[in-house]
């Protein structure tokens, strides 16, 4: 029985030594794409890796970057943290990139981040959570950067807005998940500096089916209106709860989240006068000319049309924040000159102005995100689509 | 008898072998995937505790690592450099917590005894995520502090916890064996064929089976603390009932009451099942069809024994009940 052991050993011994040797940095600039193509983020990770090729490809027609092509090395996370870290390490370990775009939920990018600090690689995230650049006990961010707007911006939108109307008391209605409680908090805390008092406040587990219950307790403290702060079906499923109930119904409000087709679909006839934050690619023939993100979003629509996009996976509020971070890498490779992760990185915490398709990005090294809520508008449902609120 | 247990041993020693030496040679980033494994094959150990020798169907393993892992994060950030208490004590309160779970569970009858697990993973996730303050809730926690040894100093690296993990696993692996051999273990196995028989005879089923869930716990609560301090960041959904399923799942696959034989199947097919990423979305259907496979291949051997397949470990006493 022994010898069985040492062959095993021996077998190991030849066949077991990675094989992945170093590749030779060429000429193209290498940059990993973490994208989640499946799991439950794959109805916005899918589509941004297809905009992200499309990126990629328009960018290396004009020229390139530095006169180099650059490459997009794409992985699928699977919308699991353990998988997007193993792939991250991949990336940098196996891989040389020299950054990394994605990944898409915030799970995936809390995971990530540790490793890529630790490691100064810069990193521009697509994912939707503020924790990834919030500091405080989630670490650092010196290298990390995210293109989606941060929660803080889309509540404060909200607020603007409720306040122009006059509606100042509030009930909250808030996921489980980490997305929703990142809201809750900024509910919460940016309540006292606009006037709105929070009346009721519920949690809802956003893989629920029925809310009606939240939705009663909710509107029997009166409140004017009424924010749901989820991603995904549970937004529709709520928005019908409390289209259903009897008697006033407070103003609904989504959240930054939801802008997209499915929501109408799912929502139906109770989608109806909701109202929420959206970012200007759900309303790109509002725009006035003298927007300077006008002809960037418009010609992103017409290239998302042409490359067949738009035919598998139909606009939505998130279809952006791929481009978005290819642009923010570009603009920092040619302001640093060179493809070095560290000149890379100072040379994005200190772009002003870059116009991409979710706003005018103006980063400092305290806002790794760099947009305001300029870059938002507040859409109403009205027929059966969207349009700006007024 | 004396073969046996040299075959038994003999088939331990091999896998720890492979796996040592796999760990040598693999880069480093590759090793994060395995250690990843070892995390959730830890899980299947602490799980056979329960469920092989007592017979006990536990759903609470995602509960107690989570436990292992937020009460060591949360004592390490006011204690940073106290490891050597805080791990034991960790290990030891969460042996002591599970231990006295089990007691008045066991009053209850099988079906609700798993229910009352899933309990405890269940009220584990919301603890955590009602007491945002401390835990940092559904957004989870960074994980700063680094485990910490006089004379080594901070432990660190994904071969150094290659080896904590394998060295876990080796240690829970000889008091498995040890267990299941002694006066106790004999009991367990009893309490397992027969519950109303063994009570009979004398058997203290409560307190037995208080101790085999304790070292399920503790166990749990190891690899918790571990997989904490290596990932550097933690959340709920890490310690979800869908690990508890997992470690369920696996250990079917492998044998109820079997050593080895759950833990090799956790490293190959967890390891074949990520390497299946080129599937895309129809991975979900090829993890489910190989799933089916091994737990088929299980059931069909344990009918028609081949002696090609039964190389692989053997028991004492297989004490194997239908499922």
């Amino acid at each position: 029985m022994f010898p069985r052991i040492l062959i095993v050993l021996a077998v190991l011994f030849l066949c077991g030594t990675p094989a992945l040797a170093a590749e030779a940095t060429g000429d193209p600039i290498l940059v990993g794409g973490l994208f989640a193509q499946s799991g439950p983020a794959a109805f916005v990770g899918t589509p941004s890796r297809l905009v992200a090729e499309m990126t990629v490809n328009k960018i290396n027609a004009a020229g390139g970057i530095l006169g180099r092509p650059l490459k997009l090395i794409i992985h699928d996370t699977e919308s699991n943290p353990d998988v997007a870290l193993r792939l991250a390490r991949q990336l940098v370990e196996a891989e040389n990139v020299l950054a990394i775009i994605g990944p898409t939920s915030t799970g995936e990018g809390l995971a990530v981040k540790k490793y890529t600090e630790e490691k100064k690689v810069p990193t521009i995230m697509t994912v939707g959570g503020d924790p990834v650049i919030a500091g405080g006990n989630f670490g650092p961010f010196t290298w990390t950067f995210k293109t989606p707007q941060r929660t803080s911006t889309a509540v404060e939108k909200i607020y603007d807005h409720l306040k122009a109307k006059g509606v100042t008391s509030l009930a909250v209605m808030t996921a489980k998940d980490a997305f929703g409680q990142d809201g809750l908090n900024h509910l919460k805390n940016l309540a006292g500096k606009y006037g709105m008092e929070i009346m009721a406040e519920e949690t809802f587990d956003p893989k629920g089916t029925d809310f009606s219950a939240q939705a009663f307790k909710l509107a029997t403290a009166s409140p004017k209106a009424v924010i749901i702060w989820t991603i995904g079906p549970a937004g529709a499923i709520a928005a019908k709860n409390f289209a259903a109930l009897p008697g006033n119904k407070p103003l609904v409000v989504e959240c930054h989240g939801q802008p997209g087709p499915e929501f109408l679909q799912l929502a139906g006839p109770a989608a109806e006068g909701v109202i929420m934050p959206a970012t200007k690619l759900m309303a790109p023939d509002s725009l006035p000319a003298a927007d300077p993100q006008a002809a960037v979003v418009k010609a992103f629509i017409a290239d998302y049309d042409k490359e067949g996009i738009q035919a598998k996976f139909p606009l939505n509020t998130h279809s952006g924040y791929a481009y978005d971070a290819l642009i923010l890498l570009q603009a920092g490779l040619q302001k640093a000159g060179k493809a070095d992760p560290a000149a890379l990185r100072d040379a994005l915490e200190s772009l002003t102005g870059v116009v991409g398709v979710s706003g005018v990005f103006t980063i400092t090294p305290e806002d790794h995100n760099g947009l305001t809520t300029d870059s938002m508008v507040m859409l109403e449902v009205k027929d059966g689509a969207y349009a700006v609120a007024k | 008898m004396t073969l046996a247990i040299t075959k038994g041993a003999r088939n331990a020693l091999v896998f720890f072998a492979i796996l040592a030496t796999v760990g040598f040679f693999l880069p480093d980033y590759r090793l994060l995937v395995v250690n990843q494994h070892l995390f959730l094959a830890l899980n299947v150990l602490a799980l056979n505790f329960c469920l092989g020798l007592g017979g006990q169907i536990s759903l609470a393993q995602g509960g107690m690592a989570g436990i292992g892992a937020y009460a060591s994060v949360i004592a390490h950030s006011h204690f940073p450099q106290a490891s050597v208490i805080v791990v034991p004590v960790v290990v030891l309160a969460a042996f002591g917590f599970a231990a006295a779970v089990s007691r008045p569970m066991e009053r209850l009858g099988e079906g609700f005894l798993a229910m009352a697990t899933l309990g405890v993973s269940l009220i584990f996730t919301n603890v955590v995520l009602t007491m945002g303050e401390v835990t940092g809730g559904s957004a989870g926690l960074m994980v700063d502090s680094r485990l910490y040894v006089p004379g080594l100093g901070e432990l660190s690296g994904d071969r150094t916890f290659f080896f904590l993990f394998l060295s876990v696993m080796a240690c829970g692996c000889w008091m498995f064996a040890a267990l299941k051999d002694s006066r106790p273990g004999r009991a367990l196995l009893a309490c397992k064929d027969d519950p109303l028989a063994a009570s009979s005879c004398g058997i203290d089923r409560a307190a037995l089976r208080s101790l085999s869930f304790g070292l399920g716990g503790a166990v749990s609560a190891m690899a918790g603390v571990l997989h904490a301090h290596y990932g550097g960041f933690i959340n709920p959904e890490q310690f979800s009932l869908e690990l508890s399923l997992k470690a369920l799942l696996f250990l079917v696959i492998g044998g109820p009451g079997n050593l080895v034989r759950p833990l090799a199947a956790v490293m190959i097919l967890e390891t074949v099942m990520s390497g299946m990423q080129f599937l895309g979305e129809a991975r979900t259907l090829a993890h489910g069809l190989l799933l089916t496979a091994a737990l088929l291949a299980g059931y069909w051997r344990s009918i028609r024994p081949i002696p090609m397949l039964t190389i692989a470990a053997r028991s004492v006493a297989p004490g194997r009940k239908p499922m």
